[in-house]
């Protein structure tokens, strides 16, 4: 019986130098993940302007970062406002919007009004953000922080094309460019629009199912990105991330299953997920919120080889640690800024750090 | 039967010597190693704020008479003021003693206890619902044969609203009484079984926030 117990001692010690190696390789992508928290207090929902930690946000779901690299952006959902954080020094700041106050008024700064806004991205002069309660896609330009509405009739919920206010969403979130269209997870919908950014044009994507051959459904999707080429869809209903073909509209299921949520890491199809939300990607790897695992995953796009990156399946909390020692709480906005991760931990109301 | 129960005996003994006897002694050898008695049990942190559908690991730390500390977590007993806020674990684990799990908004004071002395150390922890889920019509009463719209709208502390009747998933505790919509199109839309009286919920997918509403299926 010692002797077992000693063989189990050697191979448990084994194991544990064999994690901390591979855990020590740091390199441009982010294996570490090392987690901290960038700004926000908690489980304390506020509006309050300040810096790091003292600075507070209502349930933000949204995050971009500014293609310079030298802020970020959230959409701050819960107070329905535009918020700015500079990354060095941690200030934040409300870019526009009116904290508890909604509405869907253009203008300037504290002028304009937003009705929980869900989705935000830049093409480095402006930021499209998906003003999910108002059904519409607002414009801010960054340098003067003017908004107007590109999109949609502010109260009317429909899933029509057309032009500017003549076409309608329903409870829009994800909002992704590629500096010249939008494309937008009509969340409501279950379906993408495409928004030339030039005209305001609203199209639905006609897309097809790589298997069938027939058209392709979606199940409640919230998350989107692209590399250029495709587009990746958090399908957050179907506990799947697909891929979408934009010159083709061709659809595959990228990872996971179809009506199989868990949480194992593996290849594709075997790999599972629990209303998985959020998505980013730095060219090579597409990073995940997890929402309902309250973990943040990486999928490798030439492998499709999923794994976890940051936090414990079952487990939301708002712990700083590295890897699965730190806790999220329903994470749904991501964004990367090339080495670093920033993820909108929702339920928590704060902007965490991974690196 | 007498097998198994020699089995269990041998078991037990054995879980006795590897894993409890060890464990007392360690405790006891801690003590007496750090300074003779303990003077004060603190946890920390001392004040948690904690949004509504997430957990918070509590330490405690038992303090000498010298001065020196130790990680008593797992060996204190663990209570909450009020289960109806936040529970705590008493299981041994990987999420285990000192564990706390929000229940609903309000405010719980955790006391950990170390038995052998009686002496405790407390942390108020806060749980704060950033969201809520309302369901309406709330209370309805509808005849066999009959259908009724429920719609959901989800509420932000700030005030914020945002109907969220075509995203959340719709259940029925008692499908036998009455059914419920999750189609597209028709999200929300009970239809009557039988006469009774079920229970309708709404469930935010993303946050995992629920609404309920009660219906009543009259003949």
């Amino acid at each position: 019986m010692k002797n077992r117990l000693w063989i189990l001692g050697v191979i448990l010690s084994f194991v544990v130098l064999l994690a901390s190696c591979g855990g020590s390789k740091g390199g441009a992508t982010i294996t570490t993940g090392v987690v901290t928290t960038l700004a926000g207090i908690a489980g304390d929902p506020g509006s309050l302007d300040a810096t790091g930690t003292a600075a507070t946000f209502h349930t933000p779901y949204g995050i971009v970062t500014a293609t310079d690299g030298t802020s970020l952006f959230v959409a701050d959902t819960g107070n329905s406002t535009i918020r700015k954080i500079d990354i060095a020094s941690g200030l934040v700041s409300t870019l526009t919007g009116s904290a508890g106050v909604s509405g869907s008024t253009d203008g300037t700064g504290t002028a304009a009004l937003f009705r929980a806004p869900g989705g935000i991205t830049t093409d480095g002069t402006n930021l499209y953000v998906a003003d999910t309660g108002n059904n519409t896609i607002r414009k801010i330009d960054i340098a003067s922080g003017l908004v107007s509405t590109l999109t949609g009739s502010a109260g009317v919920s429909g899933s029509t094309d057309g032009t500017g206010a003549a076409a309608t969403f329903n409870l829009p979130f994800g909002i992704i460019t590629d500096g010249t269209n939008l494309y937008v997870a009509d969340t409501g919908n279950s379906v993408i629009r495409k928004v030339v950014i030039s005209t305001g044009s609203v199209t639905t994507m006609t897309v097809t199912d790589e298997t069938t051959g027939t058209a392709a459904t979606f199940h409640t999707p919230y998350g989107i990105a692209t590399d250029g080429t495709s587009l990746f869809v958090a399908d957050t209903g179907n506990n799947t991330i697909r891929k979408i073909d934009i010159a083709s509209g061709v659809v595959t299921t990228f990872v996971g299953t179809a009506g199989v949520p868990g949480s194992t890491d593996g290849t594709g199809a075997a790999a599972s997920f629990n209303h998985p939300a959020g998505l980013t990607m730095d060219g090579t790897i597409l990073y995940i919120a997890d929402t309902g695992n309250n973990t943040i995953r990486k999928a490798v796009i030439s492998s499709r080889l999923v794994t976890t990156l940051a936090g414990i399946a079952g487990n939301p909390g708002s712990l700083d640690a590295t890897g699965t020692a730190a806790s999220f709480a329903r994470p749904v906005g991501i964004s990367s800024s090339g080495s670093i991760l920033y993820v909108a931990d929702t339920l928590n109301s704060t902007i965490r750090k991974i690196q | 039967m007498d097998i198994k129960e020699t089995t269990r005996m041998k078991n037990f003994r054995l879980f006795i010597s590897v894993l409890a006897v060890p464990f007392v002694v360690s405790l006891g050898l801690m003590s007496c190693l750090h300074g003779g008695t303990i003077s004060s049990i603190r946890v920390t942190p001392a004040n948690v704020s904690m949004a509504n559908g997430t957990t918070q690991q509590l330490i405690a730390t038992a303090i000498f008479t010298d001065g020196t500390t130790l990680n008593w977590t797992s060996a204190v007993d663990w209570s909450s003021s009020d289960t109806g806020v936040a529970t705590v674990s008493n299981i041994p684990g990987a999420i285990g003693n000192g564990h706390v799990t929000s229940v609903a908004a309000g405010t719980a004071i955790i006391t950990a206890t170390d038995l052998t002395n009686n002496l405790s150390g407390t942390a108020t922890v806060t749980v704060n619902s950033s969201v809520l889920i309302t369901v309406t019509p709330a209370d309805q009463r509808i005849a066999n044969g009959t259908t009724q719209h429920f719609t959901a709208v989800e509420t932000f502390t700030d005030g914020t609203t945002l109907d969220l009747t075509t995203l959340v998933f719709w259940s029925s505790s008692d499908t036998g009484v009455a059914t419920i919509s999750n189609a597209s199109g028709s999200n929300g839309l009970a239809t009557s079984v039988a006469t009774g009286t079920t229970s309708i919920t709404a469930t935010d997918l993303i946050t995992n926030i629920t609404g309920t509403a009660t219906l009543t299926v009259t003949p």
